[in-house]
């Protein structure tokens, strides 16, 4: 893909998705061997819309940073296509990129590690600046507006991050992702590593920005709760595959895949007596122990936890189907009930319309 | 050749050291008192040696027959040689070819080995293999005999001798720069700036090299002392600038003819070439310990600097006769520094569950650790009591708390992996704890580890028993380690966010198993936890704590459904977890600001610099006030605001981005807290 990155401004119209995602695959490593191993990512597609937030959830191993890597372009996927605002970028290489540096940033999960300690603040926030042409005091003043933005004193730029918090580390990191003002920011768990009051200020922060300058968030994160603020649409990864799809609230709410239901009964809740019965409705499910067997290679990968797994869930992979307001990879969405999953039309609330999302559209 | 190992040279990468404390790390250098010698002896010598032609008090070649073989006196400091020559002299006259010799050595082998190191880091696997077989190829060569040969073809010329050794060498230098470059590589700062667009140079000179800048000071002074004395020993063969020429190697040569008649001879360039090297080596040393920081500091114990205060002592809260652990008025400190927990008071009854949440650097893992007497380096218990079925364990002796140290108490932690040795079976972790507590032999010791894993919830434990710790997945880890954590059949559990790094359906799996475990064997538990889920999922009883203090204590049910303190309102609001059928908020409520570091608390409640509710009143301290039936609370404010049915509101929107919305603490004061903080 040549086209210059001009162009995607013409050719972008409301129909177009701000990031698009079609039948991604990712292998790690070569040779007969990895080729034999399940891929990292299998046959992953979902689109994002401008200003809107989607949730990539899951857990280690799930492949969702993954993804995140392939849009970047840190990783090369095997197969399938990564479209920013239409405009293919799947092969670039970084260099191609640094032409769309402006349009599609990223936001890590460690704030410890995602700034580099050697360099102030403001050489930090300068750094992508330089490659879109804007130099010296222009650059340095940008980047103190930057900081501005994001709650931190404009006299930052010339700390070392040292002297920060992790919070405050994390509000850095965004005002770099943010100083040459992107349309996609890929947000790479970026609260995990944070303490929970600390972690509502970033996730305030973030749906501020969202709101008032139209953000499209491909946001990692392995904690539906978490998403569940944060997005309008979520994707619920397992072992590479998507197992569920859907606005966040059905899918949180009323899930259609027994993972999605496994995945949220496990989250704890800080209400003992709620808790408590959470627990018992999760044990009386009866999901398999984590890792206790390999998955099975042909069919669904969630078999050898799932309670609901028959014959035909070990041969015969499921697609992606409508069920019920979601879309979920189950041969047995519809037996859902079985495992004591709310059913839809008790499910209180549809999907919110939060912030600019496209979801209005 | 002497290389400092992969994985030390990768602990010193991971800590690269910022600008701002290298400016004050040359003073930190000096203040270890081989680094003091390191440098000052090479800067002697280097200078003494390049000006040697200007200050030398005779000539290297000035015969001074009438004092052969003199010993030192006030014309000849160092004495003469066997041809009445001054030795000082012709040391440092000689000086200057070892010392520049060694010098081409270390840029060429850098000047190879560093570029090599980042590209192959950089271009991935493929490329890194093909260098890397050839610097086998180079490692494999016999570099002595072939600088013999080389010596045969061009002569006693060494600069260029050298300089094919640099070539040599930068083999071994690459092997260690790769492993730095390749760990440096994975930061994700070296990521952003890809994302950013940089090039591979500026990405490589302004994020790479700078953090691998003490791993290659440390190789260079290391290699620089080995090329002084291959240089000597190549003029000690023979091999260097021949008669009258002086040279180290050859005036030791010479010396060794004299040993007996005039061993004299022998000490003043046997000890300038042996200071010279030991410098090189104690100035790598000085740098390696610098950047692995100031560990290592012997265990010490400070007497408790308050008397132990019996469980007894009327404080307001009578002692729970039932109780196995009461903690009274715990104090932590760092030796000769701030408190890191102050006045912590809680008990256990047997088989119950008690939760101590709160942020980090709050002093909750502290307060834990203490409990085992398991403090780090330089951090000890300087206050209150310990009361373990009716024994103190404040201010016991490490012998006895060793007795008492997995038999009694036993402790699981953060990280699974990291508490399982990598080198042994799972086998081998469990039947030596087993035998030492249980004293029973071989055989039965493994019969008693395989029921352990199956107490567990390990269904296949023949199979875990033989594996080792990588071959499991972390929540078998956690499992593995709860089952070594068994096996002295403590009756108290210490566990410190077991399941942190676990995912979410694997926490809840470890959860439930320790819930069984409290059911079926009576076994009292204290877990450290950040997640006030966790602490509504298991705990009986919770202690929040903030700033070194608890808070707020009581029921589990009590706290977080009806929370008195401000603060654990604040936790719960900040909570994305809502209720069932319930929307999502809007915002969530948080907390400005960070929670103060140790040293830095306010005085009065500690949480009023940061609390919406604080008034004049929260700024003098107070005592904590029952609460939550057995429980406290920590708040001068707690019957007003249950008065006013206070709750701790998400802020408006935009309230995050408002210029202000975070407070810098001041520049001069970086991270005094690191290293002990929970």
């Amino acid at each position: 893909m040549t086209a210059p990155a001009g162009a995607t401004a013409l050719t972008a119209t409301a129909a177009t998705p701000a990031l698009e995602i079609r039948d991604l695959v990712v292998r790690y490593g070569s040779g007969r061997k990895a080729r034999q191993a399940p891929p990292a990512i299998d046959r992953v597609s979902f689109d994002i819309a401008p200003g809107e937030t989607v949730g990539l959830v899951g857990e280690s191993g799930s492949g969702k940073s993954t993804i995140g890597k392939a849009v970047l372009g840190l990783q090369r996927p095997t197969s399938g296509t990564v479209k920013l605002h239409g405009q293919d970028i799947t092969a670039m290489s970084l260099k191609q990129r640094s032409r769309l540096v402006a349009d599609l940033r990223v936001v890590f999960q460690d704030p410890y590690s995602s700034l580099n300690p050697a360099r102030t603040i403001g050489q930090t926030l300068v750094e992508p600046l330089r490659l879109m042409g804007i130099k010296g005091p222009q650059a340095v003043e940008k980047a103190r507006a930057g900081l501005e933005s994001v709650g931190l004193p404009a006299d930052a730029v010339d700390r070392y991050p040292s002297q920060f918090s992790g919070g405050q580390r994390q509000r850095i990191a965004i005002a770099r992702a943010l100083v040459c003002e992107p349309k996609v920011v890929v947000l790479d768990e970026p609260v995990s590593a944070l303490d929970l009051s600390t972690q509502a200020q970033v996730l305030n922060l973030l749906a501020d920005l969202r709101d008032q300058r139209g953000l499209a968030f491909l946001f990692i994160a392995h904690d539906l709760g978490v998403v569940r603020f944060l997005s309008q649409r979520t994707v619920v990864l397992y072992r590479g595959q998507v197992m569920e799809t859907g606005p966040v609230e059905a899918v949180s709410q009323a899930p259609r895949h027994p993972y999605t239901v496994a995945l949220t009964a496990a989250a704890p809740v800080p209400r003992p007596a709620e808790q408590r019965a959470r627990r018992t409705a999760r044990e009386a499910a009866g999901f398999g122990t984590a890792g206790a067997a390999a998955p099975s290679a042909t069919g669904c990968p969630f078999v050898p936890r799932c309670p609901l797994a028959t014959d035909v869930c070990v041969t015969e992979r499921p697609p992606l189907r409508l069920v019920e307001g979601t879309e979920a990879a189950c041969h047995h969405a519809e037996r859902l009930k079985d495992l004591g999953a709310p059913h839809r039309s008790q499910a209180r609330g549809g999907p919110l319309h939060r912030g600019r999302g496209a979801a209005d559209a | 050749m002497s290389v400092i190992p992969l994985d030390a040279a990768d602990e010193v990468a991971t800590e690269p050291v910022p600008p701002a404390r290298r400016r004050r790390g040359l003073p930190g250098l000096l203040r270890r008192p081989g680094g003091i010698f390191g440098a000052a002896w090479l800067t002697f010598v280097i200078v003494a040696s390049l000006t040697a032609p200007l200050w030398r008090p005779f000539e290297p070649g000035q015969q001074d027959t009438a004092n052969r073989l003199a010993l030192p006196s006030a014309e000849h400091w160092l004495g003469t040689d066997p041809l009445g020559r001054d030795l000082l002299s012709r040391i440092f006259t000689a000086g200057s070819l070892p010392l520049l010799s060694s010098a081409l050595m270390l840029v060429v082998a850098f000047g190879i080995g560093l570029p090599l190191a980042l590209i192959a880091a950089e271009r991935g696997r493929r490329v890194e293999r093909v260098i890397s077989r050839v610097t086998e190829v180079f490692l494999a060569l016999p570099a002595t005999i072939l600088l013999l040969a080389l010596i045969g073809v061009i002569g006693n010329r060494l600069y260029p001798v050298m300089a094919v050794l640099g070539v040599l060498i930068s083999a071994a230098v690459y092997r260690v720069l790769l492993g730095v470059a390749q760990s440096v590589r994975q930061r994700l700062y070296v990521d952003a700036a890809r994302v950013n667009g940089l090039g591979s140079l500026r990405v490589n000179l302004v994020h790479v090299l700078p953090s691998m800048a003490t791993v290659v000071a440390v190789q260079a002074a290391q290699l620089f002392g080995i090329g002084l004395l291959i240089v000597a020993g190549l003029a000690f063969l023979g091999f260097g600038p021949g008669e009258p020429e002086p040279s180290w190697g050859f005036m030791i040569q010479d010396a060794s003819g004299y040993i007996y008649t005039s061993p004299w001879l022998m000490v003043p360039t046997g000890l300038v070439l042996a200071l010279t090297v030991v410098a090189a080596n104690e100035l790598a040393d000085a740098l390696a310990g610098r950047a692995a920081g100031a560990r290592g500091t012997r265990r010490r114990r400070r007497p408790l600097r308050r008397a132990v205060a019996a469980a007894a002592v009327p404080d307001g809260t009578p002692a729970d006769p039932a109780a196995v652990l009461e903690v009274r008025d715990l104090t932590v400190s760092v030796d000769d520094g701030p408190d890191l927990v102050t006045g912590v008071s809680f008990s256990l009854r047997q088989g119950q569950v008690l939760g101590l949440v709160g942020e980090s650097g709050c002093g909750k893992t502290m307060t834990a650790r203490s409990l085992l007497g398991l403090l780090p380096d330089g951090v000890s218990v300087t206050g209150g009591s310990i009361r373990w079925q009716g024994r103190e364990l404040a201010g016991l002796p490490e012998t006895e708390l060793n007795r008492i140290r997995g038999r009694e108490i036993a402790m699981i932690s953060q990280e699974p992996m990291v508490a399982l040795d990598p080198m042994f079976s799972i086998a081998t972790q469990l039947v030596g704890p087993i035998r030492r507590f249980r004293e029973v032999g071989r055989s039965q010791a493994k019969r008693i580890a395989a029921e352990l894993l199956r107490n567990v919830g390990i269904v296949d434990a023949e199979r875990v028993l033989k594996s080792y710790p990588h071959q499991l997945s972390g929540g078998m880890a956690q499992r593995v380690c709860i089952a070594l954590a068994l096996t002295g059949e403590p009756q108290l559990l210490v566990a410190d966010e077991p399941t942190t790094a676990l995912d979410v359906t694997v926490q809840a799996e470890i959860l439930s198993l320790l819930r069984a475990l409290v059911r079926d064997t009576g076994l009292s538990v204290v877990i450290v936890s950040h997640d006030l889920g966790v602490v509504a999922d298991i705990c009986d009883d919770v202690a929040v704590m903030y700033a070194g203090q608890a808070v707020e204590s009581g029921t589990a049910e009590a706290v977080l459904d009806a929370p008195a303190h401000p603060y654990t309102m604040a936790l719960l609001g900040a909570n994305p977890h809502v209720p069932e059928g319930e929307p999502v908020p809007e915002r969530l409520a948080s907390i400005a600001g960070t929670v103060p570091p140790p040293g830095s608390w306010p005085t009065g409640c500690r949480f009023a610099t940061r609390c919406r509710f604080a008034q004049e009143k929260c700024t003098v301290p107070f005592p904590a006030l029952p609460a939550h039936g057995a429980g406290s609370v920590l708040c001068i404010r707690v019957d007003e605001l249950s008065r006013e049915h206070a709750t701790w509101t998400p802020e408006r929107a935009g309230d995050e981005i408002q210029p202000g919305a975070e407070v810098l603490a001041p520049a001069d004061e970086t991270a005094p807290t690191a290293g002990v903080s929970s």
